[in-house]
């Protein structure tokens, strides 16, 4: 055991350069690990922040009916028994505002009320003052800008709410607990809650929302409390929701992000494997002589085995302990800060990133660098006499067998660990499955494509004959090299294919053109008189469409039944009110994944087409019949077409239930109108107060300050997913470099030979060059094919979104690979150009 | 045909200088077979790289064929090797992956002859080995390998053949063909031949043995026999 350290470090001292590749992919791997795992986690934090942000807190409890006694007791109980950090109470509602001084002005605004307490998580932004419950005792109010400007109040002046008289104390910028709803009806006016209940608004039923918000701190007993109170108040009308279910969009989005974080782990972990691999063959097939050498001087396999393998765990080590330290100088030079939901989130390197790091880091080391190694065991004494026989093919019995067993123990173990890092196991299998697809898809389409680059052998420039004659001949290692740079290639496509698809997904405010602002209940005698309003600021025509209010009273159907309103409630999911519309088309941003749309012909009873997460989260199928309360009617309406709506197009609205026009016909129905409003705050404020001032009943949805939130959370997770791309990407140029790098050693001393013979420089740089473009080229290609497919898997069936090939990415996996070998090439024939041929030969 | 004069090669060795080739000077007519000996580590191979245009000397210059090496630049060295030099190594420096008939080819190309596959496989089988021209070196022997290299090096018809102890990594049996095959090359082609060799079949049939040490050239005054008694 003795002689295998002490040869073990003396090769090291002597084959340090040969392993500087080895060190710098298992540090670089290590590096990114704790960057990610770093990132990952102080992302977390951030999306956690995010959602509590847009909740207030950690579980919240709501109703339109108010709390009764008996709620009151219930929530007294199970908050008893449960540690709680805050509680909060919150009521809104909304109403028209106006002016004290000019009380002709009014505007419709969503009133809220809120305690001492509030928020329990976030912070308020109040333009040019520090926002603390002061400023609303007594009657203050804070006022969304728009309010301020489309009733003429300055900081100061009095505000009429609910007849009663409130004191403009700042502009509210930015609040938590606003939510995501695109149907607000009006702009956010903030003011005590005990206020507000003096005000008597409250007491009208159905129009108020009252809501309790509790903070518990820790994530684990977010599930316990929330479980509680839905327990204990499910006969009750309340509706309990937890910041990780706040049921919008935005937060499936963001677990769509979170997913994508688990796969790019994942990948880096296989990049830093490839490397490895890459590195340990090399090793392996320059260790050879030694190996020959010290099994003439009686050294058995085994110990020859050994002593490798304890270079590669030492090397490991030191560089696991280099990658933490480039990992923490990486997060502190690119990620010092990111600021989500109004805190700053800093990336920080944590005990737990840097011991996870090294661990994987060695680990994923010695897994990737056995199966390379295992040659070593089979390694002739006689071999030294011809060192092309240097290995025992026929050899050791038994041999074959252990390393395929030993190969598909460590992919087994490899595969495992990185699904475990992964936490997910559907993107485990699905990337692993597209590692191994492409793995073989690379060693056939690499066989054919050699075989279709050999008529090449015989043209008539030498470099390029001589370019292919040689990849032809070595095909056997060039595969390995395909295969190794191609699932590399794969793996960073595939990823950065899933980021754009992902990346789609939060993108809001890319197109200028997208509408902002929303004209609700305009009747349809109004409605020339709102495009003469748009027309005369230059706003193109605005685009009406017919809307109803409904709220879900039952479900009578195959998997669901749900009997009532109270049964719907308790059900949860799909229990607020909704906008709904009616017509006889699919908007562009429609497809509809089952049943038929009626399109033009009659109605067969009332029907009704849904969204299709109705179907998937709510389990109402086809042919189900739904009940819906239409202004105080009934209406049973059979499910007989699911759409599936991308609401990143929703220029006309997107609605969850859409009637046949047939079915709602005989309710009168008001119209919603869709525009992209002007930038300037002020001329925005003067567009919404001329409708409204001419059309008092309509009402203004400003989603300006909503989609604002949005795009902070998406830039949140967009950074995100950026900066693991890129992480993917270094990754992929490591393996490239590395394995091309390994590649070229061998080639050095044949160059150095054609030199001897009188090749000049432009024809060893011809050479080199089309030799390794030709590798990458190849491998790009295959790649291509494969990570196109997994992509395709990834995002359509995993994550579920719409996924959109990109032709130019497929393009660039072709290009990009064959220009990087061929820099690598390049910066090879540099260096053999460097030194004189004898010199190389002589080494 | 080979011109030397007042050549010095120093190189870094650490923090010193070590002068390996100290004001040497050598002249050799053409179509003669020369023969050079030292201990290892003397500068032998060093002298073989300069004269061939594989390195640029320190100081001094170098002629071959009425050209000096010295004033030519790396692309007209390759031009100039490419159509004047051939070079045998100890250890063969075969192309792995090529075959031995596509080895021979190889100078052949480079110098862009039309017919270098034929002009090879004629080589070859002048040398014996033409059942082997589509063999690659890691199927074939020692010997065998070296005579596929001594084809190679005369396969562009060079006016100067340079052989780096050709028979160092041969049994005595194999180095006794080997040499008959150096010493035929002049033979062959006309060429001049400079061999670096311990090998005394190989110093036998040399025109002028030469005796490198202390970084210059002295005439070796034993006899091929005494030099085998003496190694």
């Amino acid at each position: 055991m003795r002689f295998a350290f002490r040869m073990a470090f003396r090769e090291l001292r002597s084959s340090a350069r040969r392993l500087a590749l080895f060190f710098v992919a298992v540090g670089i791997g290590v590096a990114a690990i704790v960057v990610l795992r770093s990132a990952a986690d102080s992302l977390q934090t951030a999306l956690t922040n995010e959602s509590r942000f847009l909740l207030a807190a950690d579980v919240t409890v709501s109703t339109g009916e108010g709390f009764t006694e008996e709620i009151e007791v219930v929530l007294d109980d199970v908050a008893s028994g449960h540690p709680l950090t805050g509680v909060s109470r919150s009521a809104q509602i909304a109403t028209l505002a106006r002016s004290a001084a000019d009380p002709i002005r009014g505007a419709m605004v969503e009133l809220k009320g809120v305690d001492g307490a509030f928020p329990l998580y976030g912070a308020m932004e109040v333009d040019g003052i520090v926002f603390e419950p002061g400023l609303l005792a007594g009657r203050g109010a804070l006022v969304r800008p728009e309010v301020r400007v489309r009733l003429g109040l300055e900081v100061g002046d009095t505000i009429v709410l609910g007849g009663e008289p409130f004191e403009v104390r700042g502009d509210l910028l930015k609040e938590p607990g606003a939510g995501i709803d695109f149907f607000r009806r009006g702009p956010r006016v903030l003011v005590g809650l005990s206020d507000l209940e003096a005000t008597r608004l409250l007491d009208v039923p159905e129009r108020a929302r009252w809501e309790v918000l509790f903070a518990v701190g820790s994530e684990d007993a977010v599930g316990g409390l929330s479980a509680g109170l839905r327990a204990a108040l499910e006969d009750q009308p309340v509706r309990v929701r937890t910041f990780r279910q706040t049921g919008d969009r935005l937060a499936r989005r963001i677990r769509r992000g979170e997913d994508y974080l688990a796969l790019a782990g994942f990948v880096i972990l296989l990049l830093g494997g490839i490397g490895v691999f890459s590195v340990a063959r090399a090793f392996t097939r320059q260790s050879l002589p030694s190996a020959a050498i010290e099994r003439c001087l009686g050294v058995p396999s085994r110990t020859i085995l050994g002593i490798a393998l304890l270079q590669m765990a030492v090397l490991a080590g030191l560089a696991s302990v280099f990658g933490i330290a480039a990992g923490a100088a990486a997060l502190h030079l690119f990620i010092p800060e990111v600021e989500v939901g109004g805190l700053q989130v800093a990336a920080r390197l944590t005990p737990a990133a840097a011991l996870q790091g090294a661990l994987t880091g060695g680990l994923v080391a010695l897994l990737s660098a056995v199966f390379p190694l295992l040659p070593l065991r089979r390694v002739r004494p006689l071999g030294l006499l011809r060192s092309g026989d240097m290995l025992d093919e026929r050899g050791t019995p038994g041999a074959g067998r252990l390393e395929a067993a030993v190969a598909a123990g460590a992919v087994l173990v490899f595969f495992g660990f990185a699904g475990w890092q992964s936490g997910s196991l559907q993107i485990t299998l699905a990337v692993t499955g597209g590692f191994v697809l492409v793995a073989v898809l690379l060693w056939v389409l690499g066989g054919l494509i050699l075989r279709g680059l050999t008529p090449l052998a015989s043209a008539r420039t030498f470099a390029v004959r001589h370019a292919v004659r040689t990849v032809l001949r070595g095909a056997r290692q060039i595969r390995v090299v395909l295969v190794a740079v191609g699932v590399g290639v794969f793996l960073v496509l595939a990823t950065v294919g899933i980021e754009r698809n992902v990346q789609r997904e939060f993108t809001f405010q890319e197109s200028s053109d997208d509408p902002d602002l929303f004209f609700l209940d305009i009747q349809a005698d109004q409605a020339e008189g709102v495009r003469r309003n748009a027309a005369e600021r230059g706003i193109p025509d605005i685009n009406l469409i017919p809307v109803l209010q409904t709220r879900v009273h039952g479900v009578f159907g195959r998997d669901v039944h749900l009997e009532d309103r109270a049964a719907v409630r308790r059900a949860g999911g799909m229990s607020r009110e909704y906008t709904v519309s009616s017509r006889d088309w699919l908007e562009d941003n429609e497809v509809v994944t089952e049943g038929e749309f009626w399109g033009g012909r009659p109605a067969d009873g009332a029907e009704v087409s849904i969204e299709n997460w109705v179907q998937e989260d709510r389990g109402v199928q086809l042919g189900d019949t739904m009940r819906f309360e239409i202004m105080g009617e009934m209406l049973d309406a059979r499910v007989t077409s699911i759409r599936d709506v991308e609401w990143r197009n929703a220029r006309n609205g997107g609605f969850t239930f859409l009637f046949h026009p047939d079915s709602v016909a005989h309710f009168p129905m008001s119209y919603a109108g869709f525009v992209r409003g002007p930038d300037d705050v002020v001329e925005r404020a003067r567009f919404q107060g001329a409708v409204v001032g001419e059309f008092p009943n309509v009402s203004v949805v400003d989603l300006r300050d909503v989609l604002d939130t949005m795009q902070q959370v998406a830039d949140s997770v967009a950074l995100a997913i950026r900066i693991v791309g890129l992480i993917a990407l270094v990754g992929g140029l490591l393996i490239l470099i590395g394995t091309v790098a390994v590649h070229i050693g061998a080639r050095r001393r044949e160059t150095a030979v054609l030199r001897v013979f009188g090749a000049g420089r432009n024809r060893v740089v011809a050479i080199t060059l089309l030799e390794h473009s030709v590798i990458g080229a190849v491998a790009g290609a295959a790649a291509a094919v494969g990570a196109s497919a997994t992509a395709f898997f990834v995002v359509r069936e995993i994550m579920q979104l719409p996924f959109e090939a990109d032709p130019s990415l497929l393009l660039l996996a072709i290009v990009l690979p064959a220009l990087g070998a061929a820099g690598v090439g390049a910066l090879a024939a540099v260096d053999i150009l460097r030194r004189k041929p004898l010199g190389v030969l002589a080494d | 045909m080979i011109q030397a004069t007042g050549l010095e090669k120093t190189v870094k060795s650490g923090d010193r200088d070590l002068t390996i080739l100290n004001g040497l000077d050598l002249s050799v007519p053409a179509g003669e077979i020369v023969c050079v000996r030292g201990p290892s580590g003397s500068g032998k191979s060093t002298l073989l790289g300069l004269l061939a245009g594989l390195d640029h000397p320190t100081t001094g210059t170098v002629e071959v064929a009425g050209t000096h090496l010295t004033r030519l630049d790396e692309e007209a060295l390759a031009q100039f090797r490419s159509k004047n030099i051939g070079f045998v190594f100890q250890s063969f420096h075969l192309l792995p992956n090529l075959t031995a008939l596509e080895n021979v080819a190889v100078p052949l190309e480079i110098a862009g002859a039309g017919d270098a596959v034929e002009r090879a496989r004629e080589l070859l089988d002048s040398f014996g080995i033409g059942e082997r021209a589509h063999h690659l070196p890691s199927r074939m022997s020692g010997g065998e390998q070296q005579r596929v290299a001594i084809a190679r090096a005369v396969s562009n018809e060079p006016r100067v053949v340079f052989a780096d102890e050709p028979t160092g990594n041969l049994d005595e049996e194999t180095g006794v063909r080997i040499a008959d095959l150096i010493a035929g090359v002049r033979d062959r082609t006309g060429a001049t031949v400079l061999v670096a060799t311990h090998d005394p079949e190989l110093a036998a049939r040399a025109d002028r043995r030469l005796l490198l040490r202390g970084g210059r050239l002295h005439d070796d005054v034993k006899a091929p026999e005494s030099v085998l008694v003496g190694a």
